[in-house]
């Protein structure tokens, strides 16, 4: 090591991130996602003018008080927290994974945490909302391990990996569907909300319920970011330069579980954002994972945000659950990505051709 | 200091390498070579301590390679595996800055330390100008001194290779061994790697090593490895061996395979295997 | 490599005349277990009479009940039983997925949005329309899933087909999930048909569904060689002369039929297709004759046998068949992957 340095290029040392990219994408993203909070919390049935509610957020009181900060403001940070979280867990994903085409969903993971949530309500109708999170948590827990466990078979290959998810997918989804048949109508119509992907009727409670596991496991991921960064690349090449594989996927794919279950918990199935979200932010900054986590959090708060905001106003007085938006947009992105096609396949670190 | 210690490794119950002792040369190119199948890459794996033995150890400066920690070994040995993946928007410089990992504190701050590692690999591979393009969209020899300059930022004295010159055409071939001759003269590397050319590791090579059925046939300076009873043994091919007219090292010329039938079978049968298997059921 | 390793493993294999006779007797058990569906709860009633009120039904309550409710009943749990079979054989076949299921592929969810948005739309209500709707509903997911297969030139691999139902399935289910949140007095009215069930289907929904069902049969039947060619890669198969693009066109079109029809019929029954091929397999190996006519009549039995449970199990109040399947059907699932059915 102290004869191993090149003598050349000693002299000059450039700046060392390339911070620039990453800190015009973030700060215009965090400037949108305040501008469209305020923007949110204005429209709908009544209109409120944006500059006194404004006044209102930095303390002065408007009548406005109260319809803004127990309705409207709740309702827009659960689905905000909840997008933050989706967009997280879906880098996490697609990383670990090493497809740009999982997220929480497709995997099945999400349909664990909804048919934890559909059993809670079906068993304990009255139970707190603070229970929700741990409950959707658990179920993507259990739906993560069914499918770590039996897609492992000497280590994990990404196609069997996508496989195995959907079909536990498809095995969630007869659960919950067993679920609700066999509860009482006014739980199916709660569960089905839920199921949709809404964050109609949330208020502080279910945000405060929420929060701590979203900020939590959220810190948490950043903070190990550069663990999971280094597990995009093949195997052997993060095994060579002393990452832990297998912990390390593990620690990964728990903390993905942890945002998802704590994102349903806010607002229920919302479909796509955790592919959506990841795609967008890896076109803006890369996939060098610090970065890419953190803009597709952001990200993926603005559109569960944006998608709200549109499904509360745009056909009043319907008020259209948020999921719907997000899959109407979502799945025809998918499609569009499965068939631009090139990345697909061949992308793990399994395969030997180039 | 590296040293393979009477070690067996295995697939399965499928042993592949058995009572093998080899110690690398510091300071020197050892180049394996052997037949597919042999466990040269299995051997090159087991000393990047990838793959465990189920007997015997890898020491490296005389303590047990598996009971350190895998960072701290890493800021010893640098290993290039031969079909490396990154995804695909990865920068050279982003992929270079992967070299710095073992050296990382916890939450991956990046010091001037790790900067200069980074800055003085891109220029030994003279990447300074492509650092900001993404690894995919460079040509086959430029991604494979990409992958290097991400080894060398990791400040290694030992560097290990599988196949590096692998779908490389003949100048690029060249010019990756000559950076690697280049790294081991004047900065005083070690080197270990797995190649196919045996003319290419004869003339690059201070060492090599023979393997053969999962242990070392011979092993010793080119000229002493690269004679045609080695060739025969190993490949089971029949050859005349003169000095390269350039070089001088030895220089194999291939005659026939002493087994015809067995030689061409072997890469071969998969498909039509396959086909006539196909063929049967459609009928 | 694993193709071939795949082939030809079954425990009968090399007993010609042990697959003839276990297949006749698979064929005797989907009789009985039709006629058990049939009879089953019928309270004293002796064998006889119910054979002479099936007979003669005229007039009596007994005859009635047979007429519209248990015959029918039973008939569609055989057909559709066998048909789900089949289309598993196909599926698993063409996508060389073996965890490869109709459910799986959207299908069914096209179905249920089909059906959901003819009631809540078009205030449908008779069951024959509803069974229109869920064949158009299974019929056009079904080709959506194959249009996006296959234009992606030269990409249509299994992974790529697999995902992009999976992709289907969520925005369908989806916006089915929105239809009944916007019209909360529909959903408990189609809850129990958007779960998969035998329940109140009448032998005119049958009629409907037939033609389909039989035109994917005889596709089926017919492509029975070029079915065994694509256990194996495009390139083999084109190197023996077999068009791959026609092969999968045909191969799509009879999982459509079959599958769409049994949707139509029954609601989503998830897992029999995934499950019987893999039953046929171990019993006949991958011979695409037999494991075309074991999976089917697999099929049969094991729906007949489920819906029977699905009845009696929690009586009075009756389980959704797919769940029942479903829970038949995981530990398949769980076997096929981990002994590493899927190809990549």
């Amino acid at each position: 090591m102290k004869h191993g340095n090149p003598p050349s290029a000693r002299t000059h040392i450039r700046p060392a991130y390339r911070w620039h990219r990453f800190t015009v994408v973030t700060a215009v993203l965090v400037l949108m996602m305040i501008l469209l909070f305020i923007v949110s919390l204005s429209v709908g049935e009544t209109f409120l003018d944006p500059l006194e509610l404004t006044q209102t957020l930095f303390g002065s009181t408007t009548p406005y008080n109260q319809l803004m900060l127990n309705l409207r403001a709740p309702r827009i940070l659960a689905a905000l927290l909840a997008g933050c979280a989706l967009g997280g867990a879906g880098a996490i994903l697609q990383a670990i994974i090493r497809n740009p085409l999982a997220s929480p969903d497709l995997l099945g993971i999400s349909g664990g945490s909804s048919a934890a949530i559909v059993g809670l309500l079906l068993l304990f109708p009255n139970v707190s909302v603070h229970w929700h999170p741990p409950a959707a948590l658990l179920g993507a827990l259990v739906a993560a391990i069914l499918i770590y466990g039996l897609a492992w078979r000497k280590g994990l290959s990404p196609t069997r990996l996508v496989l195995v998810g959907i079909a536990i997918g498809a095995m969630a989804a007869a659960l919950t569907t067993f679920l609700l048949v066999a509860s009482a109508p006014e739980v199916q119509s709660r569960a089905y909300v839920w199921l949709v992907g809404s964050v109609y009727g949330s208020d502080w409670p279910d945000v405060a319920a929420g929060l701590p596991w979203v900020l939590g496991f959220g810190l948490a991921s950043w903070l190990f970011a550069q663990h999971i960064h280094i597990l995009q690349f093949s195997d052997d090449v993060s095994a060579a330069l002393g990452a832990r594989l297998t912990p390390y996927r593990v620690i990964g794919f728990a903390l993905c579980v942890g945002l998802t279950g704590g994102a349903l918990a806010l607002g229920g199935a919302i479909g796509f954002v955790g592919l959506l979200a990841p795609h967008i932010a890896r076109m803006l900054v890369g996939t060098e994972f610090g970065k890419w986590f953190v803009t597709s959090a952001l990200l993926g708060g603005i559109i569960v945000m944006v998608a709200d905001t549109v499904g509360r106003t745009a056909f009043s007085p319907l008020d259209v659950p948020v999921g719907i938006f997000t899959s109407a947009v979502g799945a025809p992105f998918f499609i569009f990505l499965l068939l631009r096609g090139k990345r697909i396949e061949g992308r793990s670190g399994e395969h030997a051709a180039r | 200091m590296l040293l393979a210690e009477n070690i067996q490794v295995g697939y399965g119950s499928k042993i592949v390498i058995q009572e093998l002792n080899l110690t690398i040369a510091p300071g020197q190119i050892t180049t394996f070579i052997g037949a597919n199948g042999c466990g040269k890459s299995t051997l090159l794996r087991t000393l990047a301590r990838l793959l465990k033995p189920t007997a015997g150890t890898v020491l490296l400066d005389g303590r047990d390679i598996f009971k350190r920690s895998t960072r701290e070994v890493a800021k010893q040995l640098a290993l290039l595996p031969q079909t490396p993946y990154a995804p695909p928007e990865v920068t050279v410089r982003q992929l270079v800055r992967l070299g710095r990992y073992p050296h990382g504190r916890w939450l991956g701050g990046w010091s001037d330390r790790d900067e200069q590692a980074v800055q003085e690999a891109l220029a030994a591979m003279k990447l300074t100008d492509l650092a900001d393009q993404p690894v995919d969209t460079l040509s086959g020899g430029q991604r494979q001194r990409a992958w290097i300059a991400m080894t060398l930022a990791q400040e290694t004295d030992l560097l290990l290779l599988d196949e590096p010159t692998t779908y490389l055409d003949l100048s690029h071939q060249l010019d990756i061994l000559d950076i690697l001759r280049e790294l081991n003269r004047r900065h005083h590397k070690t080197i270990v790697m797995v190649l196919h050319d045996l003319n290419l590791a004869a003339r690059y090579s201070d060492v090599m090593v023979a393997v053969h059925q999962g242990t070392v046939y011979t092993q010793g300076k080119p000229e002493k490895v690269m004679t045609p009873e080695t060739i025969r043994a190993i490949f089971d091919v029949e050859c005349v061996v003169i000095p390269d007219p350039v070089a001088g090292t030895p220089l194999c010329i291939p005659i026939a395979t002493r087994n015809h039938e067995v030689g061409e079978d072997a890469g071969r049968t998969q498909e039509p295997a396959q086909a006539r298997h196909a063929l049967e059921l459609a009928r | 490599m694993n193709s071939v390793r795949t082939v030809n493993e079954g425990v009968l294999t090399n007993r010609l005349w042990g697959k003839v006779w276990i297949l006749l007797l698979l064929f005797i058990g989907v009789l009985f277990s039709a006629l058990f569906s049939v009879c089953e709860g019928l309270g004293n009633s002796s064998i006889s009479a119910i054979l002479a009120a099936a007979l003669h039904p005229s007039g009596s309550q007994l005859g009635t009940v047979l007429q519209e409710v248990r015959i029918p009943r039973a008939l569609i749990g055989v057909i559709v039983g066998a048909c789900l079979g089949l289309s598993g054989v196909l599926l698993q076949t063409m996508t060389r997925n073996r965890l490869a299921d109709v459910g799986i592929f959207g299908l069914n969810a096209g179905a249920s949005f089909a059906v959901v948005l003819g009631i809540s739309l078009f205030g449908m209500t008779s069951v024959s329309a509803l069974t229109w709707m869920g064949l158009l509903g299974s019929l056009a997911a079904g080709a959506c899933v194959y249009l996006m297969a296959v234009s992606a030139p030269g990409r249509a691999s299994p992974t790529t087909i697999t995902l992009a139902g999976a992709a289907l399935t969520m925005l369908l289910s989806s916006l089915t999930h929105a239809l009944l949140v916007l019209d909360q007095p529909m959903l408990s009215q189609v809850l129990f048909w958007i779960s998969g069930s035998l329940a109140g289907r009448s032998m005119h929904a049958l009629l409907v569904t037939l033609p389909f069902l039989a035109a994917g049969a005889l596709i089926a039947v017919g492509m029975v060689r070029a079915l065994a060619l694509m256990e194996f890669e495009d390139d083999v198969a084109e190197g023996l002369g077999q068009r791959v693009l026609w092969m999968r066109l045909a191969a799509g079109l009879a999982v459509i039929l079959l599958a769409g029809g049994c949707v139509a019929l029954a609601g989503p029954v998830g897992f029999l297709g995934l499950m019987t091929p893999h039953l046929g397999r171990w019993l006949v190996g991958s011979s695409m004759p037999w494991l075309l006519s074991y999976s089917a009549c697999l099929g049969a039995l094991v729906l007949v046998w489920a819906d029977v449970a699905a009845r009696t199990v929690l009586q009075p109040s009756e389980l959704p068949i797919g769940v029942l399947t479903a829970l038949i059907g995981a530990p398949f699932l769980i076997h096929v992957a981990r002994r590493g059915g899927i190809r990549s």
